[in-house]
């Protein structure tokens, strides 16, 4: 009775993700060894460059392809702690509160806001002739405007602010589900304030944190729009690379071997996720196991 | 309590963060010029948008039934999904785990590239309906993270008491898993409507002609001068959810506690 | 609760069925943004009764991709680049000139200069321009030593200066400099003008095709290199005429783009009939009078224009060209613009 109902519960899910997962993937990773087309699309032949392309080095020695990758993590993690470390008392403070599906909301309704239009509001609160500039002129605080945009920094402020609620969302929902109670009784037993959330919430919502820094920082390691607008000449992450490549140079093979190498880096983290899920799993299996006899 | 002043603090001055840009658009939806230098207050705008612009509306339409039909199946979806993974056992389970997380990985980019080849492959002709299916297709994992990380936080046993106390099935399904994991469906759905109302990259590579969302219609229009009817419509949107939520916040009360 | 929730669905995948899923169509057309005004559109359906849906791309590539994709129109308008490769990838319908009475109007001179489809078979000319320096005249001083692409090396304008975005236009400029064509095929020549691009970036902010315009209508940039048309579009009216443009000494790099009808077309006559519509001289005025567009292809339009263009073809450079097809070799300027994105 029991894997019947597994089966139907999870037919849905499966057929989606066979259907509009699988093939899909598999369109990209054929792709990856096909050759070049050259203004866009593929050639069917067999062809590694698009792979060798990526250990490319320079003249001058450097590998230009290695270096985004590398670029894009140390941005990626930067915002991602940036976002956790803002998400987590938000997220703390709408558990505790009685309000919290209107908070919650709050949190979501500037979301409702096209996502471009965000992104160009944020020019004008950072430009040079923008508003911030203004506050800072008229309160004597600068003489002369500064740019504040076109830099990695102006990327890191509108990355977090584009997933902060991608972190919030997670976090709460775990966060929710704990009992409270629990801080008290350690308390009880004399630890601080500090240290009770430390060793006592923190462990506890480890499951929460894990989804909220998957859903983080892994959209953000394949960002385009915000660094494009954002950024100046020298910055350059990986989604914009990949962008060039579909959208300016054609490069479909390319685009994909660098997509399964963001796959098999991301596989990493999945294969840790799973394997903590399993432990998990592992304690309800037994009960099923028991349930069964 | 000590701590929660200091978590108060954070989350108000995030939520002053996240209004920001949101005044910017406010204040320039009221400007009476197209950039963004102050002229004057003007309602004219207000008035453009709803007499001047009816492309802005379709898409509009559009996007809003995009988001419904595409959450609310990957609600179903997921969630169903996700109480399987978490509780059951069943053949394609490391399968069906290892594969749902797929598109959180791939850029969307990649995801909407080789979804539109995949379209054409079906011989589909590109419009709502195939970005309804694509946008399905993201927004699952979503809801499979944000139901299992609810469930995730149960325990077994609770199905068990149930059994123990007579639940057969479907009993177990509606009147005890279901409601318990009423805020994770809840986020997952939040979550897949949101991402989906504002998805632009995916959508860009599977709309067809005069099936534009929201995103595409503002994104076609940005490269030029943004109509500052955007701004006003941006206002409106949002002055409107407020609205809807304060009228039915008795209601959303009620619905959250009865989980 | 499951019931309802079945309902609510069925009822939501029904709704989504019925909504109009296409706008009925008698014509789709593919095009650049900001290339045929509303008003020329909503008279071509007027006079002929033939719907448009009208689609827009910001680039060739987009464009391509699409088209790749299989995304089906009617007719669209790429540059001379993509043009061969099209018709070798068999994506263009052979036009039958005799149905385009229009074209006889072409400009006499151009048709030596075609390289890409000398008998105009597949592609009808609709427009072209160049790229140039656009700058605050109170900001930056030119005269006809400094008119060279050698202003984007001037220290005084550091920081001030944004490009396009666009790896032709961008190689264009370094190939130029170095005196080698604009479509050049050598590896060593792109290297060296890639190098040179590389020099230049010290005081380029940014390669950007949107922010370009409105960063420079703020005077936060005073030098740009942009379509004229596009760069001016943003501008208020009184800045107009403190704002100058001049075309590198050493040549750039030109466009021309075209009216094409792919092959997987639905509505063949309504296209004609639609490329007619659009060469009429009075129409095609009218098209290049709204965004300032140089004309210059087809005479008869001249005296029919409102507005002074912005610029006359003819004072371009002559070592200027056209952008050209350089078939496999664009690997080399693909590889060559990364770079020069990457380089610090």
């Amino acid at each position: 009775m029991k894997s019947r109902s597994g089966s139907l519960y999870s037919l849905p899910l499966t057929t989606w993700i066979s259907l509009f997962f699988l093939v899909p993937m598999l369109i990209v990773f054929v792709y990856s060894f096909l050759a070049r087309e050259t203004g866009g699309g593929v050639r069917w032949e067999f062809d590694l460059s698009a792979y060798a392309e990526i250990f490319r080095q320079t003249a001058s020695g450097s590998f230009i392809y290695l270096d985004i990758v590398g670029y894009t993590l140390i941005m990626a993690v930067s915002a991602t702690l940036l976002t956790i470390l803002i998400a987590l008392p938000c997220a703390y403070y709408i558990a505790r509160s009685k309000n919290n599906t209107l908070l919650l909301f709050l949190v979501i309704i500037p979301f409702w806001v096209n996502f471009m239009i965000r992104i160009y509001a944020w020019v004008a609160i950072l430009g040079q002739s923008g508003i911030l500039n203004e506050s800072l002129l008229a309160m004597g605080v600068l003489k002369e405007p500064i740019q504040f945009l076109f830099n990695d920094y102006a990327v890191l402020v509108v990355l977090v602010y584009t997933n902060l609620p991608f972190a919030i969302l997670p976090l709460f929902t775990t966060i929710e589900k704990f009992d409270f109670g629990l801080l008290e009784a350690a308390r009880d037993l004399g630890a601080s304030h500090n240290r009770s959330l430390w060793s006592v919430l923190l462990p506890n919502i480890r499951g929460g944190l894990v989804t909220a820094v998957l859903f983080t920082f892994i959209p953000i390691f394949g960002t385009f729009a915000v660094p494009d607008v954002m950024g100046n000449s020298n910055v350059f992450m990986l989604g914009q690379l990949i962008t060039s490549k579909l959208k300016f140079t054609g490069d479909y093979p390319m685009a994909c071997s660098l997509s399964v190498l963001i796959l098999l880096l991301s596989a990493a983290g999945l294969v840790v996720y799973t394997v903590y899920n399993n432990r998990q799993e592992q304690q309800h299996q037994v009960v099923i196991a028991e349930d069964e006899l | 309590m000590t701590k929660l002043t200091l978590s108060r603090s954070i989350f108000w001055t995030t939520i002053a963060f996240l209004f920001l840009p949101l005044v910017v658009l406010m204040i320039f939806s009221f400007n009476d010029g197209r950039t963004m230098v102050w002229k004057g207050f003007s309602w004219r705008w207000y008035e453009s948008l709803f007499t001047n612009q009816p492309r802005l509306w379709m898409a509009v339409s559009n996007t809003l039934i995009v988001a419904f039909t595409a959450s609310t199946v990957a609600t179903v979806i997921g969630t169903l999904g996700a109480i399987a993974i978490n509780w059951y056992r069943f053949k394609a389970k490391t399968y069906v785990r290892a594969m749902s997380f797929l598109p959180l990985i791939l850029p969307e980019i990649i995801i909407g590239v080789s979804l539109l080849i995949f379209f054409r492959m079906l011989g589909l002709e590109l419009n709502l309906f195939t970005i309804i299916l694509a946008h399905i297709s993201f927004t699952i994992p979503f809801v499979l993270l944000m139901v299992m990380a609810r469930l995730g936080e149960f325990d077994y046993s609770i199905i068990e008491a149930a059994r123990d106390l007579g639940a057969n099935e479907n009993q177990t399904l509606t009147k005890v898993i279901l409601p318990i994991s009423v805020p994770g469906i809840l986020a997952g759905f939040i979550t897949a409507f949101t991402l989906s109302l504002e998805d632009f990259v995916v959508t860009f590579f599977v709309t067809g002609s005069g099936s534009d969302t929201l995103p595409i219609f503002i994104y076609n229009q940005i490269k030029r001068k943004l109509p500052p009817e955007i701004n006003a419509f941006s206002v409106v949107l949002v002055g409107v959810t407020v609205l809807i939520l304060f009228l039915a916040r008795r209601s959303i009360k009620y619905f959250v506690q009865r989980s | 609760m499951k019931k309802s929730l079945f309902v609510l669905i069925t009822l939501l995948l029904i709704l989504s069925g019925c909504a109009p899923k296409s706008i009925s169509k008698d014509l789709s057309v593919f095009n650049w943004q900001d290339y045929i005004p509303e008003s020329v559109l909503t008279d071509f359906q007027a006079q002929t009764g033939i719907k448009v849906v009208y689609d827009t791309y910001g680039s060739n590539e987009d464009m391509y991709a699409k088209l790749l994709g299989g995304a089906n129109y009617d007719v669209v308008f790429p540059s001379t680049d993509f043009v061969p490769r099209m018709i070798q990838k068999d994506m263009l319908l052979k036009l039958d000139t005799t149905k385009i009475p229009e074209l006889a109007n072409l400009e006499p001179s151009l048709a030596s200069k075609n390289t890409w489809d000398p008998k105009d078979d597949f592609s009808i000319p609709y427009n072209i321009g160049s790229s140039a320096i656009v700058y605050w005249k109170d900001k930056v001083t030119v005269d006809e030593a400094s008119s060279s692409w050698s202003i984007l090396d001037n220290t005084a304008y550091a920081n001030r200066i944004m490009l396009m975005d666009d790896p032709r236009e961008i190689l264009g400029a370094g190939l130029k400099f170095n005196g080698f064509s604009a479509n050049s095929t050598s590896a060593d020549e792109i290297a060296k003008a890639k190098t040179t691009v590389i020099g230049w970036k010290k005081n380029i902010v940014k390669f950007d095709n949107d922010l370009i315009k409105s960063a420079f209508a703020k005077k936060e940039i005073w030098v740009a290199l942009n379509y004229p048309e596009n760069q001016f579009a943003e501008l208020e009216e009184a800045d107009k005429a403190n704002v100058g443009i001049f075309f590198p000494k050493e040549g750039g790099v030109m466009f021309l783009d075209v009216m094409a009808v792919l092959k997987s077309a639905k509505n063949v006559d309504n296209a004609y009939t639609f490329i007619n519509f659009i060469l009429k001289p009075e129409n095609l005025a009218k098209i290049y009078d709204e965004y300032g567009y140089s004309g210059g292809l087809y005479p008869k339009t001249m005296s029919l224009r409102k507005a002074a263009p912005r610029y006359d073809v003819a004072s371009l450079s002559k070592k200027s060209e056209v952008r050209g097809d350089v078939g496999e070799n664009l690997k080399l300027y693909d590889a060559a613009y990364d770079e020069i994105k990457v380089s610090k």
